[in-house]
């Protein structure tokens, strides 16, 4: 079976959905997307799979991933319509100038080819489309050149309490941008602290990229293909360009279907956008597609955490919005450094620590009334939860390759995934922890409070890099722009085109970058008429 | 701190939907598997036994047996071995344990034959603190510190406080204020302190 677009886009996540949309409004395209996996529960299942989550801890995405595709090391198994944004926390903050420009300031990591400046208009897009509530931190610390689209989640009784703390401590922190509507915005209704934001919105007030695609699919602006693995990129005879993608239908493993377009996009994330490319080897590249560079699922990684929970002696009421907290960049910004350290620092309130419990200090068994007076003692004071997101500088040897041993149940070598930290990251990196070790014990003295835990972890969170931009074809897989060197009808959104991976979540940043990537794309096409 | 109503309870409730409340679309039909049929936990027992390990004082007869009542409308949906949410950070698929009611139902009746093993009469009849008695020996092995998830309770009894202490109902008794954890609220109410709770609102 043959399916013809325009642009064909590999992958339904929320970088998938801000190429389509974009380029389904501005241009005269046709479009097709291809996911993997199946369609995501519809709105309204989602008030009664939420409450089977709630009560039993029971998937609110069922069959969100297609089998056989299990990779060590990767940080989720859904594969669905919308990917893993149908399950995100929803938090949206932008990274820093500073991210940009590692080695100019700090002699560090390496620069991007683009400035916070190039991507600041970008940002600003992805945050309308998505809706994104948020108030400008400091303008020294938060810069940003218009409004954020949405007034901010407002401040729970916690989480004032938990800002004035910080302001003691010397620390400004604001309200943590979010996709979450403050109020109601492009059809969904404004956000009522239903608290399970991850993994699922009951009522549709967080962004998830299924609102995009039913909104795309039903103005006939997009067509989505489901159940549809992509097997392999095939090249035109004669020519660098792609002819089209070769995908194997997973409810019919016999039936090869091909997407033949002009352009194809690549959004399939950071662990199977590479590996698409390795797989899609032939004699002219055989490295893998757009690999010329020998870059192609290299230099890939993202940022580890440092956690606290540190008791406070207020009273606070955790359950009020767990799932939201404070951010603060003063991190993030810190200027001139002796020795690189930066990171960003968000504070939720919590209930580690306080939760009931069966016995008591004596060892006791407890029951009946003891146990609920056990616990309401022991939550007299508060208790935040302190975390704090660096980067860590990858290796070249960092990120996917493909995987000798392992196959997927067509054949093919399933992507293996090892991160892995340059030398001098690795160097810093007692050094960074450190320092965030020692902001969360001052901010506890400052409080008054003590801190009850402290650990770092070693899980590298939002993965980027694979395919990362570059001006020089040697040293980059895709330009600025995310079009690939080597192939000029291919380009690639999202997060692989990262050179670094930030200090802070950084989904809003592959949204801002596969926008740009679509403004790109969409100079290929007329515009849109009307 | 006297207790909170049936009416409240049942209010804070909602999170907790029985799975006969669910349309029969919900379910996977794609696996072929059906609501369980059961028998439900023994209703007179497991009143007896929450009466005894729920904070009985402070919620009063009426709602210690609305929550008896939820639990046994909460473990008659269970849906064993159903997907559990798999989380981030790791690329394992989750499953649930088997139904945890025959196991927590033969631990009824055995509170019951030890009862009257021990006192000659049932567990039911027995006060709170001979009912307590019971329960501290038979759970003493699992109670190891913090409660799990309810249907990982071993026992019954912990299984009930699980669940208890997993309501909105019972963070808003211990903070004595209506916190609603995981309720839809308005947020323009967030921003004052929780109302205080008012004795038999």
């Amino acid at each position: 079976m043959v399916i013809e677009s325009d642009v064909l886009i590999i992958g339904s996540g929320i970088t998938a959905a801000m190429v389509a949309e974009k380029l389904a409004e501005e241009r005269d395209a046709r479009i097709v997307v291809v996911e993997a996996g199946g369609p995501a529960a519809p709105l309204e299942e989602r008030a009664g799979r939420r409450a089977r989550y709630v009560a039993y801890g029971e998937n609110p995405w069922p069959d969100d991933h297609v089998d056989g595709l299990a990779v060590e090391g990767m940080l989720s198994r859904t594969m669905q319509v919308g990917g893993q944004a149908m399950r995100w926390g929803g938090v949206t903050p932008r990274f820093s100038p500073e991210d940009f420009r590692l080695r100019t300031l700090y002699g560090v990591g390496e620069d991007w080819p683009i400035t916070y400046e190039d991507l600041d208009p970008f940002y600003q897009e992805a945050e309308e489309r998505i809706g994104v509530a948020g108030v400008q931190g400091p303008a020294e610390l938060d810069p940003r050149s218009k409004p954020y689209p949405l007034p901010p989640l407002p401040l729970t009784y916690n989480l004032e309490q938990l800002r004035r703390w910080g302001e003691e401590a010397g620390i400004p922190l604001w309200s943590q941008p979010a996709a979450k509507a403050s109020q109601p915005y492009r059809g969904r209704p404004a956000c009522c602290r239903n608290d399970t934001c991850a993994p699922v919105c009951p009522t549709g007030a967080k962004y998830s990229p299924d609102f995009t695609w039913q909104a795309l699919t039903e103005a006939g602006r997009v067509e989505l293909v489901t159940r549809a693995f992509v097997r392999r990129l095939v090249l035109e005879r004669g020519s660098t360009r792609v002819s089209h993608a070769v995908a194997v239908n997973l409810d019919s493993p016999d039936e090869q279907l091909e997407f033949h377009a002009r352009v194809f996009v690549l959004a399939g994330g950071y662990l199977w956008t590479p590996h698409l490319l390795l797989l899609s080897a032939e004699p002219r590249f055989p490295d893998g597609l757009a690999n010329t560079s020998g870059l192609v699922g290299r230099y890939m990684g993202g940022h580890r955490s440092v956690h606290a929970y540190v008791e406070l002696p207020q009273k606070l009421y955790p359950g009020m919005s767990l799932q939201h907290g404070l951010l603060s960049k003063r991190f993030m910004r810190p200027g001139p450094l002796d020795r690189y350290v930066r990171h960003d620092l968000q504070v939720w309130e919590s209930t580690y620590g306080r939760e009931p419990r069966l016995r008591g200090d004596d060892g006791r068994v407890l029951l009946g009334d003891e146990l609920l007076q056990d616990w309401r003692r022991r939550t007299q004071t508060g208790v935040a939860r302190l975390r704090s997101y660096y980067d860590v500088l990858p290796a070249r040897a960092s990120g996917v390759t493909l995987d000798d041993a392992r196959t997927t149940p067509w054949g093919d070598p399933l992507p293996r995934l090892e991160l892995r930290e340059a030398e001098t990251s690795h160097a810093l990196r007692a050094h960074t922890e450190e320092c965030i070790r020692d902001v969360f014990e001052r901010m506890a003295r400052a409080g008054g409070g003590r801190v009850l835990m402290m650990r770092a972890d070693d899980l590298q969170d939002h993965p980027s890099g694979g395919c990362r931009m570059g001006e020089d074809p040697a040293t980059s897989v895709c330009d600025p722009w995310g079009r690939t060197h080597d192939h000029e009808n291919l380009f690639i959104a999202g997060a692989p085109v990262c050179v670094t991976a930030g200090c802070t979540d950084a989904t809003l940043t592959f949204c801002a970058l596969a926008l740009r990537t679509a403004a790109e794309v969409g100079k290929e096409f007329p515009a849109q008429s009307g | 701190m006297a207790g909170l109503t049936r009416r409240l309870f049942l209010k804070t409730l909602a999170p907790v939907v029985p799975a006969a409340a669910l349309p029969a679309a919900v379910w996977p039909q794609a696996s072929g598997r059906e609501p369980p049929a059961q028998e439900p936990l023994e209703a007179q027992l497991l009143g007896a036994l929450a009466e005894a390990v729920l904070p009985l004082g402070e919620l009063g007869a009426e709602g210690v047996a609305a929550v008896a009542h939820e639990f046994r409308a909460w473990a008659a949906g269970y849906r064993p071995v159903a997907e559990l949410d798999h989380g981030y950070g790791t690329a394992e698929l989750r499953y649930g344990g088997p139904d945890p009611v025959p196991g927590w139902s033969a631990q009824l009746r055995a509170l019951e034959l030890e009862s009257r093993q021990r006192h000659g009469c049932g567990f039911v009849e027995l006060g709170i603190a001979e009912r307590q008695a019971l329960v501290r020996r038979q759970i003493e092995a699992e109670a190891a510190g913090g409660l799990p998830a309810p249907a990982d309770a071993r026992h019954v009894a912990v299984g009930l406080l699980a669940f208890f202490y997993a309501l909105p109902a019972a963070t808003d008794l211990c903070y004595g204020a209506r916190i609603g954890r995981l309720t839809c609220r308005p947020l323009s109410d967030s921003r004052a302190r929780p109302a205080e709770l008012v004795p038999g609102s």
